[in-house]
């Protein structure tokens, strides 16, 4: 690096920033975020937005694989009793996230399928655009040239 | 000999996987057999991109294969059992207590992450880490391996194409634009980037705008409530872009007047390289891996009060000198992102790994 960074004195700034704020009198009188309460979302749409629908197959790509293995931390007699617990109803749990993920597998793969017949189609569908616009033109100047006539 | 990549997930526009993109052709140019390999390849990204991992071709002692490592995924535990020379690309894991109100998948996944992470500390045989702050999380981990810095690869000709007119031709005014960009996600706190901007507003400049350029699910807990959040505050002039094209990307970089980052958990931070690029002055909050990027350059605070921020946006809108200054030092702290120098930094470490 040929040249260096000349330092800036951040401190300095904030000092005069600090009075200057103190002599206006401004104040921080603001809606707190953790204040902000949610309702329920929805998953209701009126329209198909494509990458919208992407991302949600990336989600979907990302999140299938569930895990039957959790981490219980290491905490004394609960830890080891959560961890025993654990060993004991394994039996019964990995069968069934091992179907759950077959599913979830078999509906990504649907989805990224469906994601290919959507690029297919859009392609396809803007041949045929511009070829109705090739043949509207063409029909257009047939027309002008039969009224000239 | 092979050098193969792997990753859990590929996607276009994602950080991790441009920069697995971009190696790629290094490690073409380089004269090795290569490829990248992923447990889910996302469309429109297809195999002429990445292949699925269960396709990848039978390993020999002396490949190497490298894991770029950022979030949770079996690959992480499959990986220490490649009969291969084993490289971690760390780009660090988003701390899985920001989204313990918001995102139960995410926080699962990301300590899921941690647990791979930990898991492959003495299994590996060397790592680069997108900075220094990841380098020493790696440390913190249990790494013992020889560990380097290697900045992530921009391919900076990409942000020479031409950015989107018709924002331009909206935006380009004589009003402030506050630019902010990376997904909508807690830990990038994009709430105090707009409580700074809002009192930036009251206090300092009623002509001013807002743009959090990201990505977001309208169902997202935390986008919601940022999106009640301006709601309630009243606030008109914030904007949420979500995902956009890239030359879309281009225009709000230059549309911005300051690049404004409130993001608690970087890794690298690629937003901020961009803003540089574009020769736009940054505030940026002094947490993980940002003053390491930025080392030294633009303005980082060490406060997230949204008067001070204000108080700083207009400093650095109005006072031409210290604006000049700031964008020198980001010229200058650019020069060492540049591309055929990380480019130059990566063949450098994997040849000495080579010989070692």
């Amino acid at each position: 690096m040929s040249e260096a960074i000349s330092p800036i004195n951040i401190e300095e700034i904030m000092q005069q920033i600090r009075n200057e704020i103190l002599e206006s009198g401004y104040t921080d009188d603001m809606l707190s975020f953790d204040d902000v309460e949610l309702d329920d979302g929805n998953f209701q749409f009126d329209t198909f937005n494509k990458e919208d629908f992407n991302k949600e197959v990336y989600d979907l790509n990302h999140r299938w694989n569930i895990q039957t293995y959790r981490n219980l931390g290491s905490g004394g007699m609960v830890g080891f009793i959560k961890k025993v617990v654990r060993k004991m109803i394994r039996f019964y749990v990995d069968p069934v996230v091992e179907d759950q993920n077959q599913f979830n597998a078999d509906l990504v793969k649907t989805m990224n399928l469906m994601s290919c017949y959507i690029q297919e189609q859009d392609a396809t569908i803007a041949i045929l655009k511009n070829r109705i616009q090739k043949l509207e033109e063409a029909v257009r100047s047939n027309k002008s040239v039969q009224k000239e006539e | 000999m092979k050098i193969l990549q792997f990753i859990p997930t590929i996607a276009f526009g994602d950080a991790v996987g441009n920069d697995t993109i971009a190696l790629r052709r290094v490690i073409e140019e380089m004269g090795y057999e290569t490829g990248i390999f992923a447990e889910s390849v996302v469309p429109p990204l297809d195999k002429s991109v990445a292949l699925t991992v269960k396709d990848m071709p039978d390993l020999a002692k002396n490949d190497i294969a490298i894991l770029h490592l950022s979030t949770g995924a079996q690959l992480n535990f499959d990986f220490a059992d490649f009969p291969c020379r084993k490289v971690v690309i760390y780009h660090n894991i988003t701390p899985p207590k920001y989204f313990e109100d918001n995102d139960p998948f995410i926080r699962d996944i990301n300590t899921w992450a941690l647990e791979g992470a930990k898991y492959l500390a003495d299994k590996v045989d060397y790592c680069l880490a997108d900075s220094q702050y990841n380098k020493q999380h790696l440390l913190e981990l249990g790494y013992q391996c020889p560990i380097d810095v290697l900045p992530i690869l921009i391919p900076m000709k990409d942000y020479q194409k031409t950015p989107n007119k018709s924002i331009i031709r909206k935006y380009d005014d004589e009003w402030i634009n506050i630019v902010f960009t990376g997904r909508i996600a807690p830990n990038k706190c994009q709430e105090d980037v707009i409580r700074a901007f809002v009192c930036y507003k009251k206090y300092c400049n009623p002509n001013a705008r807002l743009f959090l350029v990201g990505a977001y699910k309208e169902e997202n807990r935390y986008f919601q409530k940022l999106w009640k959040y301006t709601q309630q505050l009243g606030e008109k002039d914030i904007f949420f872009t979500n995902h956009i094209s890239f030359d879309s990307i281009l225009a709000y970089y230059k549309i911005a007047d300051v690049f404004l980052c409130m993001s608690e958990h970087e890794g690298f931070c690629v937003p901020l390289v961009e803003a540089m690029l574009f020769e736009k002055p940054i505030i940026a909050y002094n947490s993980s891996a940002v003053p390491d990027t930025l080392g030294g350059s633009g303005i980082l605070m060490n406060t997230k009060d949204p008067i001070i921020i204000a108080k700083m946006i207009e400093r650095l809108c109005k006072d031409t000198t210290l604006q000049n200054q700031v964008l020198r030092n980001q010229q200058i702290r650019l020069q060492d992102f540049e591309y055929e120098k990380i480019k130059k930094q990566f063949e450098t470490y994997i040849n000495r790994f080579i010989q070692e």
